[in-house]
C-alpha cells in the first residue's frame, strides 16, 4: 500500500476529506474499530485502545505502523 | 406467514430477540426508560417524553399492525432494540430502525445491533429491501449505514433516506461485517 492509498483509507475511516499527515483526527468508537481492523488486515499489527487514545494526528498512525511500511 | 413472524421471538447467535408483545414487566419498563433516554431521544424524530400509559397502548396496538418490535438481550441484559415497520408484503420491503442501550453508546457495539437487524430482516424474515432514515448529524449512524452498504435515496431537512438490499447483504456486506465483529466481544 502506498501513502496515497493509505491516506484514502484513513480518510474513509475518519469520515474526513483531503487529509494529509498533519491533519488532526478524533478517533471515536466506530473509527477505532475500523482502524483496528484496517491495521490488522493491511499491516498485521495490533493496536490497543490505549494506543488509539493517544492518536492525535494522521502522522501518529504512520509512526505507529512505521513509515517504512508505506511505500 | 410474514405477518405472524413479525410477532415471533428469535435467537441469533448469543442474542435473544424478544418481541415487545412477549416482554415481562421488567423489560417492558426498561425499554420505556430507554425510549425516553435523552441520548436515544435526540436521534429520533419525536422528542416528546413517552408516558407509561402511552407506552402500554403503543405495545398493545402492535398486535394489530404489520410491524415487529424486539428488544435484544445478551446474557440477560438489554442490549438494544430493533424495529421493522411499514412492511410492504408486495415489494417485500420494510422500514428498519434500531437503538442501542444508552450505556453502550460509544463502545462500537452499534455495529452489532445493525448486524442483527439486517440478519433478522434479510435472513429470518426474508425481506428483500430495508428502507431507513438517519439524521445527517448522527455521524456514527451515517458511518455504520455506509458500512452496511446503504444506497442513498433522498435527503430532506437534514435527514438522509437510504435503502439496503438483500442481494448485496449475503455476498458483499455480511462477510465484511462478520470480520469486524470478530474484533468486538460479539
Amino acid at each position: 500500500m502506498n501513502k496515497k492509498e493509505f491516506l484514502i483509507e484513513i480518510q474513509d475511516i475518519m469520515l474526513l476529506d483531503n487529509i494529509n499527515e498533519t491533519t488532526a483526527i478524533e478517533v471515536d468508537s466506530m473509527a477505532s474499530l475500523l482502524l483496528i481492523a484496517f491495521l490488522d488486515e493491511e499491516f498485521s499489527t495490533s493496536i490497543s485502545q490505549e494506543q488509539i487514545k493517544s492518536i492525535k494526528y494522521v502522522s501518529d498512525i504512520i509512526e505507529f505502523i512505521g513509515d517504512e511500511n508505506i511505500k | 406467514m410474514l405477518t405472524k413472524a413479525l410477532k415471533n421471538n428469535f435467537q441469533i447467535d448469543n442474542y435473544k430477540l424478544i418481541n415487545y408483545l412477549s416482554l415481562d414487566n421488567n423489560d417492558f419498563l426498561s425499554i420505556l426508560s430507554m425510549r425516553n433516554h435523552p441520548l436515544i431521544k435526540k436521534q429520533m424524530n419525536n422528542s416528546i417524553i413517552i408516558s407509561l400509559d402511552e407506552h402500554t397502548k403503543f405495545v398493545h396496538n402492535l398486535k394489530f399492525k404489520n410491524v415487529g418490535y424486539w428488544i435484544v438481550k445478551k446474557n440477560n441484559k438489554i442490549f438494544g432494540s430493533i424495529y421493522l415497520t411499514n412492511t410492504n408484503l408486495k415489494e417485500s420491503s420494510c422500514v428498519g430502525g434500531n437503538f442501542i442501550n444508552p450505556n453502550l453508546i460509544g463502545t462500537g457495539q452499534g455495529i452489532v445491533i445493525n448486524y442483527l437487524m439486517h440478519f433478522l430482516a434479510f435472513e429470518k424474515l426474508a425481506f428483500k429491501c430495508i428502507n431507513s432514515e438517519v439524521k445527517e448529524s448522527n455521524k456514527s449512524a451515517v458511518r455504520i449505514n455506509n458500512l452496511f452498504g446503504a444506497q442513498p435515496i433522498n435527503s430532506n431537512n437534514n435527514i438522509n433516506y437510504i435503502r439496503f438490499f438483500d442481494s448485496t447483504w449475503l455476498k458483499e456486506i455480511k462477510p465484511k461485517i462478520c470480520k469486524l465483529l470478530s474484533y468486538l466481544n460479539y
